[in-house]
């Protein structure tokens, strides 16, 4: 074991299926105390890589460190596994216990654990201590998770899309857990492919796309480096009107979005000629804004895909 | 070496065990049907095996059907002995005693008036009997005939039977037995032969149920064991749980270890409700019980739990690995001798029965209980503790807990 400020390190990690390549060849460092984002479709390699890291799962070749303890080393791995927690993708516990008693029987896996009613108290679980598992709803249940993923007090926490499938209250609740978990000094390794929950909760990002590391940064990093300039957004209600500021940017190359507004690029100054262009014409729009770039945006420049689509796809396949 | 530093050293820990064999106890002991199913099933087991072979207080009869269609006729000719109520009085006939005796219950055949042959046999389909007698027209006429003639026809009486009755072919040895006795009674040929019956003086006074019980103690420790044993491997593994536990601190043998205590406590209370059910229902002695029996469930258990920790590591579709155990359980069941007597299967099978382990640790448990010779008890031991102390060790080393392709 060595002493280092990163918590994990990997180097060209490999993980191969037969003639799939589940994991290409990746390399990153992700520092102590942050929140790492993991972002990237369905079947992108991200649940394969947190499970190699977690020692769930083998790697083909390549080096990999977590808290300074090396993965192939069987000593170093299971002295690790004291001082993580995970949450995996799929969370699963005893159906028939609950809650109180799942994170009982979690807690008995390791030599030490926090008191059992702070963790309920923690994420927000005290009026379903004597609730089954089987009767949660699937957020409840990803709490229950995460309280499990922390009964050991552990240095640093695995999250495998902890809020997959969760209605968008339930969503942000979870992500102020996790805000909490980082200011408690634990680093968090979360994967997902919302690019909004790593665009509101990762300190770093790395974007993955069929198997390779795509891009590494902060968000604004990013964004700054591949994300491209804002977007001016003309919202109106009806295609009539649509079409005339169709023909009014026309030399602005304007396009449709999912929601039917006009979408043109935005440079210096472009924002007030469109509002220029518009008024003069008595065009009756509903209202003009600007948008910065996001990570969607990013990832659709650096694979030619949208994130929704890309997971949509592998949904299917 | 202190026991707690060598527990340390090994990497054993009591309270991850504990866990384990808590979370799992406590999960399934919420789970009504399988709870039910678990606790029946030996219950079930002891009831339908205990009637099934006579191990119930009634005794039970073989219901014979006749006609007589013989009439006596005495006309001018005097006969000096009347064979047809002979017959029936000796196959019991108005007379409990000789009916105890040959397990058989006359009843005359109401409403069949014979023609010929399938009229008899349209009259037994009808009415869903196995078999019967007539005692045709002219038979008595026919005995006493034979009696001064030594060349006359054979006197015969007809027996009809459907061959889908067991029972048939023993009622017909009994209707022969009794004929040849009138036979030598009536020719006045003495009787200097005879057999002497001497029971082991071990098994002086057992009944079947003595012998049933330790057999089906251990069929149902078997069944229920690799069932259980498999339906939490392939349960954990479907929920993923396996793969979280393998990102904690506990070890794949540890984990074996508390599943595997679990099964022994279960396999201890079929064992205690299989025995009451026995006393109860059948009384079954509880002088057999010898405190031997309770290491032979321990390592018995752990063998059927370690052959299903194999099984599962092979198969891990939870209906295949279900299917696959119970292929091996069931033909177990009939091929081990723990519930049907090996001697009555033919030379190759009785060989193919020492494949299973059920064979050896049944053998076990049956000499334990019904005292048998050294050789017959610590025999079969020595070889289910080696085969529940092998059986686990390779289901814990080939368990596997780290995520291949198809997961």
């Amino acid at each position: 074991m060595t002493e280092t400020e990163y918590a994990i390190e990997i180097e060209n990690l490999i993980k191969e299926y037969d003639e799939v390549i589940a994991v290409n060849d990746i390399s990153f460092t992700i520092e102590k105390g942050k929140i790492f984002a993991f972002l990237g479709p369905n079947g992108a390699g991200k649940t394969t890589t947190v499970e190699i890291l977690e020692g769930v799962r083998k790697k083909t070749s390549g080096t990999a460190r977590v808290l300074g303890r090396d993965i192939d080393n069987r000593r170093e791995l299971e002295s690790l596994k004291h001082i993580i927690g995970t949450l995996p993708q799929d969370f699963s516990t005893h159906d028939n216990l609950t809650v109180k008693e799942n994170l009982r029987f979690w807690s008995r896996m390791y030599a030490k654990s926090l008191p059992l009613d702070d963790l309920i108290a923690l994420v927000k679980l005290e009026d379903k201590t004597k609730t089954q598992f089987k009767k949660l709803s699937g957020g409840l249940k990803r709490r229950l998770g995460i309280a499990i993923a922390l009964v050991n007090d552990p240095e640093m926490v695995f999250l495998d899309e902890p809020t997959t499938g969760l209605d968008p209250r339930a969503r942000r609740d979870t992500w102020k857990i996790i805000k909490d978990l980082k200011k408690q000094g634990k680093t968090i390794f979360l994967t997902t492919h919302y690019m909004e929950e790593a665009q509101v909760l990762a300190d770093s990002v790395a974007i993955i796309h069929k198997g390779k590391i795509m891009a590494v940064g902060t968000p604004t990093e990013l964004i700054d480096r591949h994300g491209g300039i804002n977007k001016i957004i003309v919202r109106c209600n009806d295609q009539e009107t649509r079409d005339q500021i169709h023909g009014i940017l026309f030399e602005m190359g304007p396009m449709e979005n999912e929601d039917g507004d006009i979408v043109v690029s935005a440079k210096s100054k472009s924002i007030s000629k469109v509002v220029d262009l518009l008024d003069n014409k008595q065009v009756p729009y509903t209202d003009i804004i600007t948008q910065r770039p996001t990570l969607e945006d990013v990832f659709l420049s650096l694979t030619g895909e949208t994130l929704i689509t890309s997971s949509e796809e592998d949904e299917t396949n | 070496m202190t026991e707690v530093s060598f527990f340390r050293r090994i990497g054993l820990s009591f309270r991850r065990m504990w866990g384990i064999i808590t979370g799992t106890a406590l999960d399934w002991l919420r789970s009504p049907p399988a709870v039910f199913f678990t606790f029946i099933y030996p219950i079930i087991m002891i009831l339908l095996f205990g009637y099934i072979f006579g191990a119930g207080t009634d005794q039970s009869y073989y219901s014979l059907y006749y006609l007589n269609e013989d009439v006596y006729q005495v006309g001018d000719q005097i006969y000096p002995y009347n064979p047809t109520d002979d017959l029936l009085a000796n196959l019991g006939l108005n007379n409990d005693t000789i009916s105890d005796e040959l397990n058989l219950k006359l009843y005359l055949a109401e409403g069949l008036t014979y023609t010929d042959d399938a009229n008899v046999t349209d009259w037994m389909k009808a009415n869903e009997i196995p078999y019967m007698i007539i005692i045709p027209s002219g038979w008595s006429a026919s005995v006493n005939e034979s009696k001064v003639n030594t060349t006359a026809p054979k006197a015969s009486i007809k027996y009809y039977y459907d061959p889908s009755y067991q029972s048939a072919l023993e009622v017909q040895s009994t209707i022969e037995f009794v004929l040849q006795e009138m036979q030598l009674e009536e020719f006045g040929i003495p009787t200097f032969m005879q057999v002497n019956i001497v029971v082991l003086p071990s098994q002086e006074g057992l009944n079947y149920i003595d012998f049933y019980v330790p057999g089906i103690i251990m069929v149902t420790v078997s069944t229920s064991g690799m069932m259980g044993m498999v339906s939490i491997v392939s349960d954990d593994r479907k929920s993923g749980r396996i793969y979280k536990l393998a990102s904690t601190p506990i070890k794949k043998w540890e984990w074996a270890l508390a599943q595997e205590a679990w099964q022994v406590v279960i396999s201890l209370v079929i064992a205690l409700l299989t025995i009451l059910t026995g006393w109860l229902a059948f009384d079954f002695k509880m002088d057999h019980l010898h405190p031997m029996i309770i290491p032979i469930l321990i390592f018995g258990s752990m063998t059927f739990a370690g052959l299903a920790l194999i099984i599962a590591r092979f198969i891990k579709r939870p209906e295949a690995a279900m299917a696959a155990t119970f292929s091996f359980v069931f033909p177990q069941m009939f091929l081990s001798g723990a519930i049907m007597p090996l001697d009555i299967m033919p030379d190759f099978m009785q060989t193919l029965a020492q494949i299973f382990p059920l064979y050896y640790i049944s053998q076990a448990m049956n000499a334990i209980m019904l005292e048998s010779t050294f050789n017959q008890v610590w025999v079969p031991f020595g070889v289910t503790v080696a085969m529940g102390t092998v059986f686990f060790l390779i289901g814990s080393m080939i368990t596997i807990w780290k995520k291949g392709k198809e997961d």
